[in-house]
């Protein structure tokens, strides 16, 4: 029931929901870019899931970069959820060509529904003060 | 406690209060085993045979090509190994990418490892997509299944549906899509994306964890790898590979190597 139910409603909602999602991301990605030197954008840009963005923030150690943000409430992912946590740079980053030393690096954020603007202020605040000390 | 901001929603989504109402009553009062002759049961089998019109209408596909399985990693593992155990004869060769998701690529190098199978792992462009004209070149006589993720988990890109399964039907090779990343974002239409069978997961649009889905086309050649009861029509889909299918696999085949 309860995988039926989920679908029914996902079905039904899924141009508002993606609309909102890809507010979210763009206003994510811009202000990622105005603010942050030296990161990678990762991925399609336009045949591309609307609530995802990969972006790898050169110099900067993945897994260091996450409990960083878990310390401010902040759950994001490394890549993969299933490879979260080990060293290894993601298969799907090398397979793009990204260098080893760089996927290392990655961060992948993706917005749902519960997701506002002030969230994602929230997070590129403490991301742009974390990539510094970081780096 | 402070305060949760969430980001990571292709990991895992938090249920949704209407679905977690909508099962509360099976999970209580309504407990009674699907396949009993009491009442409590009985009811259970009209629910169960609910969710399943749901996930078809969905997909639009027909309810009785709906499986229920535990999610993604066992609709992949039940599709790719129960596509390439029951058309051995006709084939050993599979295509997939190299940006798949650890269920798919484990699962495909299982059957390389232990069950002879040949696999190319076909090279993604530098964004995410693979190249129609690889996939082309990597299909041969030998080509039972394409198995290429709808949408990545990592970076989000979604591939070219409609060419890849409309190459696939031209050879007459069956077409797997693991969609565990895309149910819920976008709209999908099996038949017209010529999909011959799919993967998806509840956790992923605000459903329960532990549940999941397989589409399995009603022209698919396929076994049951789990072995059991009579559960999600497990003695059908044995049957189904003896009866309805028989032949139709030559008469579309149409490759040039």
């Amino acid at each position: 029931m309860g995988l039926g139910k989920a679908i029914e409603i996902a079905q039904n909602d899924l141009v508002e929901y993606n609309k909102k999602l890809k507010i979210l991301r763009d206003y994510y990605l811009a202000n990622v870019e105005k603010n942050i030197p030296f990161i990678r954008i990762n991925g399609d840009l336009e045949n591309r899931l609307a609530g995802n963005a990969n972006v790898c923030f050169k110099g900067v150690d993945g897994p260091t970069l996450l409990q960083e943000l878990d310390k401010q409430g902040i759950c994001a992912s490394s890549g993969s959820a299933c490879s979260s946590g080990f060293l290894n740079p993601s298969h799907v980053l090398l397979a793009i060509g990204v260098p080893a030393n760089v996927a290392r690096s990655s961060l992948r954020v993706t917005f749902g529904r519960e997701n506002t603007i002030e969230d994602v202020d929230y997070l590129v605040d403490h991301l742009v003060r974390i990539v510094k000390k970081l780096r | 406690m402070q305060n949760i901001r969430y980001f990571d929603h292709a990991a895992t989504t938090a249920i949704e209060t209407r679905v977690l109402n909508e099962m509360m009553p099976y999970l209580t009062e309504n407990f009674g085993n699907a396949s009993s002759m009491y009442q409590i049961g009985k009811k259970n089998k009209e629910a169960i045979n609910l969710a399943r019109s749901r996930v078809a209408k969905c997909l639009k596909c027909n309810p009785s090509e709906i499986y229920f399985t535990s999610g993604g990693t066992e609709s992949d593992n039940l599709i790719i190994k129960g596509i390439a155990i029951a058309n051995r004869r006709r084939g050993n060769h599979i295509i997939t990418t190299k940006i798949e998701h650890p269920a798919v690529l484990n699962t495909c190098e299982f059957l390389e490892k232990y069950m002879g199978f040949r696999v190319t792992y076909l090279n993604v462009d530098s964004q995410g997509r693979i190249d129609l004209k690889d996939l082309e070149r990597a299909i041969n006589r030998q080509t039972i299944l394409i198995s290429v993720m709808f949408a990545n988990n990592e970076i989000g890109t979604i591939q070219d549906m409609e060419s890849i399964g409309r190459m696939a039907r031209r050879y007459g090779v069956y077409f797997h899509t693991d969609a565990v990343q895309a149910i819920g974002n976008i709209d999908i239409d099996v038949k017209k994306l010529g999909i011959s069978a799919l993967s998806m997961s509840a956790h992923k649009f605000y459903g329960p964890k532990g549940i999941g889905a397989a589409y399995i086309s009603e022209n698919v050649n396929f076994i049951r790898i789990q072995d059991g009861g009579h559960q999600e029509r497990r003695q059908k889909g044995w049957n189904r590979e003896y009866s309805r299918n028989c032949g139709t696999w030559k008469s579309h085949r149409n490759c040039p190597k």
